[in-house]
This record gives structure tokens, sequence and C-alpha cells, in this order.
């Protein structure tokens, strides 16, 4: 069980991986675009109607489908000073707590995400935007990356423990 | 329920699951969770919850991301850490010179790390041990490395001056502009202090000869195409001494200063949008790297390192740029949905008319509202305290801004930099504690707290100059207009 869940978790590392890496390959893609985008209007060779729009849906893309991995890495912001003041034992209950917590709201969020998505496709909605991609789409990006937060929650937990188990610093170690 | 019980419900749920230690995005995701079930629509509500956070994210926060970009792009190649050496060798017979250096470092470096946390921690550790294996005393080498960060939250490019102007949906380049003559007013203030308390004690940073053993040598330059050298020239003249000091400072800085003008000049001269002069300030970011390469294998000069730049810097550039934008966006989504629940409860509006009721002056609320930052910067960083706060302060028609008629680029301006001085702030201020876990030697609390003080101090006579003469602030971006 304890390997299948190791496979589990490098297949699940490697997807997050892919995914924040499709995000950074975005914001690559337009901080060149904009600028082509620029020339070509100054010399009045056109211009490319659809980057604007493009980028806004590549930001909200970017940041759901990169935030999983950005917790893995530990890099959302946190305020820690209650876990700096506990002793080891206690900030390692309280990470616990954290993690059982945020797998549980990701996961409600994640429910409503898929509710959103049903909604929208069974209305076949669109954005009030030029560049048009069916809002269900984006509702379904939404419970996506709810579902991976839960996931990586709940991986989380389970290194917290193995951490606890060898003794070592809990906070340092699986810290956000 | 009253609008002070849905403050309390809103603010408490935040503050409460943020102490505990969740991230703070996920904190607001939580209180928004709470929020649209209570106060809009219960369950249907939280269905058309997730749309609120499609809706939020908006093509005005992408020069955030390519600012990030174009900073980290510079940190992964080394060429900030290069500029930080360059302006070493340059600065030779200035009292304090080392605290001097950290300040013009330390201003290019948080303004590329788009991060004073990261930059107090960096430097911290990199040039606070030399300082200190000098003789300087800890009350005037660890004061400027903190303190540097409120320059860079002023100076173009500062991302976070993007996201505020992005938010409050003013103009960003006018709030970039904006802030130029502040951040100048207090660069020359920590100049001077250092200069002239170092003056009248010279023990505090003993001058030594800085090691000039390699500025003695020729100068060497040679031109190496396809593995054969082609050409070969050296300089042993007299004026040597002063070309080994020079060049590098020429070859690194000059470079740094042009991202500058592309960027400041782009939005000044009405060439580029905010987004199209970060994308060209990214640009132009490759374009110095690029430069430097061909100090490393082509064009060989002696004292010149030139710089690494291949696709694993920019590889490497690009997933930082996601971290830390990614972090920023999911906040941003967080917390608009937030105050959209906020207004929804009658909170934003119960509060703003009990604040008018109290028959304040603009300046009083002003000050009122850097208060409450000052406050909130002990507990959290910059983004955090910002997204609570904006609500009240000046979302929309029914903000305190809007309310009491306040110049929304000054007061941008003077957010900014008490947001940063909040950091500063004893007891709780984060940058204390970064720079007193990075220290090489044994610092209290009370000796971090004495060294930044003076610099608190001068960040306080800004922020009150900017108060008397708002057009300190104002009159620059006057003349984009």
């Amino acid at each position: 069980m304890r390997l299948q869940i190791d496979l589990f978790e490098a297949g699940f590392s490697r997807l997050i991986f892919s995914l924040a890496a499709l995000s950074a390959l975005s914001i690559g893609l337009y901080s060149v675009l904009i600028p082509v985008n620029l020339v070509l209007i100054k010399f009045q060779l056109g211009n490319m109607w659809w980057l604007y729009e493009g980028v806004e849906y590549a930001l909200y893309i970017g940041a759901f489908m990169g935030a999983p991995w950005v917790l893995r890495q530990g890099a959302h912001v946190r305020v820690d000073i209650l876990q700096m003041a506990l002793p080891k034992a206690g900030a390692a209950r309280l990470e616990k707590f954290l993690n059982l917590f945020g797998a549980a709201l990701c996961l409600l969020l994640c429910l409503y995400g898929v509710r959103a998505t049903i909604s929208e496709f069974q209305d076949g909605t669109v954005p009030d935007k030029v560049l048009q991609i069916k809002n269900w789409y984006m509702m379904a990006i939404f419970a996506l990356s709810f579902l991976l937060l839960a996931i990586e929650f709940l991986l989380r937990l389970r290194r917290t423990k193995s951490v606890a188990e060898t003794g070592k610093d809990a906070v340092t170690d699986t810290g956000f | 329920m009253e609008w002070y019980l849905a403050l309390a419900l809103m603010l408490g749920t935040v503050c409460s699951i943020m102490f505990l230690g969740l991230p703070v995005a996920l904190a607001f995701f939580s209180a928004n969770v709470l929020g649209t079930y209570l106060f809009i629509s219960g369950d249907i509500g939280l269905v058309m919850m997730p749309m609120e956070f499609n809706n939020a994210i908006k093509y005005t926060f992408a020069p955030i991301a390519m600012f990030l970009l174009m900073g980290e792009i510079l940190l992964q190649t080394g060429v900030a850490f290069k500029a930080i050496g360059a302006i070493d060798r340059l600065i030779s017979r200035v009292p304090g010179r080392l605290s001097v250096v950290s300040i013009i470092g330390g201003t290019i470096f948080s303004s590329l790390s788009g991060s004073t946390i990261a930059n107090t921690a960096i430097l911290g550790s990199v040039l606070l041990p030399e300082m200190i294996k000098r003789g300087y005393k800890p009350a005037i080498a660890m004061g400027p490395i903190m303190a540097v960060g409120g320059i860079a939250m002023l100076i173009p490019p500062s991302a976070l001056a993007v996201l505020l102007a992005s938010l409050a949906e003013q103009s960003v380049a006018q709030l970039l502009i904006a802030g130029i003559v502040p951040g100048i007013l207090m660069a020359i203030g920590f100049f001077a202090y250092v200069i002239v308390r170092c003056t009248l004690n010279p023990s505090l940073a003993p001058s030594y000869a800085p090691d000039e053993s390699g500025l003695d040598q020729p100068v060497a330059i040679s031109i190496n195409v396809a593995g054969k050298t082609r050409l070969n020239w050296s300089y042993s003249g007299r004026h040597r001494k002063r070309i080994n000091r020079v060049l590098p400072f020429l070859l690194y800085i000059l470079p740094l200063f042009i991202i500058f003008v592309v960027v400041v000049g782009s939005i000044l001269f009405k060439i580029a949008s905010p987004s199209e002069s970060a994308a060209l300030g990214v640009l132009s970011a490759l374009g110095a790297c690029y430069f430097f390469k061909i100090f490393k294998n082509i064009i060989r000069i002696t004292g010149i390192d030139g710089a690494d730049f291949t696709f694993r810097e920019i590889r490497k550039a690009l997933m930082e740029t996601t971290k830390i934008n990614t972090m920023i966006l999911f906040i941003i989504a967080g917390s608009l949905v937030f105050s959209q629940a906020l207004a929804n409860s009658g909170a934003t509006n119960g509060l703003l008319q009990q604040v008018m009721a109290m028959d304040l002056t603009p300046l009083m609320v002003v000050i009122m509202m850097m208060l409450v930052l000052l406050f909130l910067g002990a507990f959290m960083d910059q983004v955090s305290m910002l997204l609570l706060t904006l609500p009240f302060f000046l979302f929309g028609s029914s903000s305190l801004q809007a309310m009491f008629n306040i110049d929304v680029i000054w007061l941008m301006v003077l957010m900014l930099i008490t947001m940063e001085i909040s950091l500063l702030t004893p007891p709780f201020g984060l940058l204390l504690y970064v720079m007193k876990g990075v220290a090489p030697f044994d610092v209290t609390l009370g000796q971090v707290v004495a060294s930044a003080m003076p610099f608190i101090l001068i960040e306080l006579l800004v922020l009150a100059l900017l108060i008397a003469v708002p057009e300190v602030a104002t009159w620059l971006p006057g003349l984009l207009k």
C-alpha cells in the first residue's frame, strides 16, 4: 500500500510540476508577444486582436493550475507566528490540523466548482469578450485546481506523519 | 445581521485562519465560502462563486508577472550580484563605505527581486559578514540592509506599486512615476545619515583600505571567435587603475540603467502601457544578459566575468516567476471575492458610515489608514495587508478615499511607504526577525531594532513631508496627464 501511494505521489508531483511549467511557458510567451503586438500597432501592420484577452485567460489558468505546485514548494505566503511559538509536538499537531482543514476546504471548493461547471455547461454560457472560450472550461479548471490542492494537502498530511515518526522538525520539513 | 457583526465574522474568519497558519489565500477562500453562503444567496451563491474568481483576474495584473520575470532573469544569471560587486569597486573613500554599498546594491537587488523580505535575507547573509569582519558595528551594518526595501518599493519597476494601482483600478503608470521623487529623497536621507553618522563616530565603521590589488593589473582585452583569439590588447599605462575601477561599473550597471530607462521612459513618454513597458523590460533584461554573455565567451576583459546565460537560467527564472505570480494572483482572487462578500454583508458600508459620522478631516482619515497598515505589518506581508484593507481604503465610490475625496495617487504612495515602515516596526516587524535569523553573530532583537530605528525615522520624515507637501508625489505624474 505504502509503495502504491509513493508511486501515486511521484506521478502526482510530475503532474503538478508539468501544469506549473505550462503556466511558466505562458508567462514567457506573452512577455514576447506583447512587445511584438506593440511593434505591429506602432508600425500600423495590424494587431493581435486576441492578445489581451488571451493573456487574461492565461493569467487565470496559470494561477489556478500553478497553485498545487506552489503549495508543494511551500511558496504560498502564510503567517507562521503561532507555529513558531508552539513546541515541536504542538506545531506538528497544528500542522496536521491545517492540512486536514485545507483538504476539506479545497474539496468543498472543488465540489462547488464541479456544480458550476455542470451549470455553465448546461446553459452553454460564454463570456462577454471578443475571444470567447465557454465558461464551463474555466469552471472545470477551477474544480480541477482545488481537487489537486486537496490531494496535495492530504499528501502533506502523510508527509507530516512520516516526518514526526523520524523525529525531524515538522514545520521546516513540511511547512508551506 | 448588523454590519459590525458581519464585519467581525468576516475579518475574524480571515484573521483567525491566517494566524493558525493556513496560506493567506486559503484564509480568504474560507471567509468567501462563509460570506457567500451567509450574505449572497446561500447555496446558489456558492455555485456562482467560482465564476467570480474567473472575473477577478484581469489583464491589468499582467505587468506583475513580467516585472517579476525581468528581475528573476537578472538574479538567476548572477548579474544582480555582479552589479553589487561593481558598485563595491567604484566606491572607495566614503565614510561607512560598505553601508553605502549596501544601500545602492540593496536598492538594485530589492527592485529586481521584488521582495524586501528576500532582499534582507540574501543581503543579510552576503554583505553583513563582510561588514562585521571589517569591524562595522551592528548599529550601522544591519539598518541599511533592512531599510532599502523602502526605496525599491517606490522606484520603478515596483511590482507592488503595479499590484496596488491595478487593484485600485487606477493608473499604474502614474503610480510608478509618482514613486520616483519620494524614492530618491529616501535614498538621499539614507546616504546622508550613514555618511554623517560614520564621520561623527568613525568607530562605527572603521575605514580600511579595500583590496585593490586587482586594480593594478594591466587592462587586458581579448576577442575570441570559434575558439581562436582574434585580438589581444593590453594597457598598462598610468590610468589602468581608474579604468579597472570604472569599467565593471559601466559594463554591469549601465545595461541595468538602460532597463530602467526603457521601463520608465516608455511609460513617461506614453510609448507603451504598463503591460507593454513591463514586457519591454523583460526583453531589455534578456538583451542585457546576452550582452553579459558576450563578456563571458567572446570578449574577455580582466576583472569582468560576464554572466551565464543559457536556456537553463531562463527556465529557472520562469519557474521562480510562476511561483511568486501564482501566489499573488491566488491571494488576489481570494481577496477580491472577499471584498464583494464584505460589501454585500453591509460591513463595508456600515464601517465607512461610522467613520463619516465621526466628523474626521481627510488628513485624520489618512493618518488612521496609515496606523492600520503599521499595525498589520507587524503580522503579515505587504500583499496580504494590502488586500485586507483595500475594500475599505480604495475600492470604488464608497471607499474612504472616495468619500473623503483624497488624491488617489498621493494616497497610494503613502500606503507603499507605510507598508514598508510597518515591516520594520517593533515589536513584530517581519524584517527585524528575518535579519535576526540571518545575522552571522549573536544579535539581540533590541540591537536589530536599534539599527533599524534611524532608518524608520528617515522613512517617517519622508512620509511626513509627503503628507505636508503632496506635490512631492503628485508633481511628476501630473506631467503625464
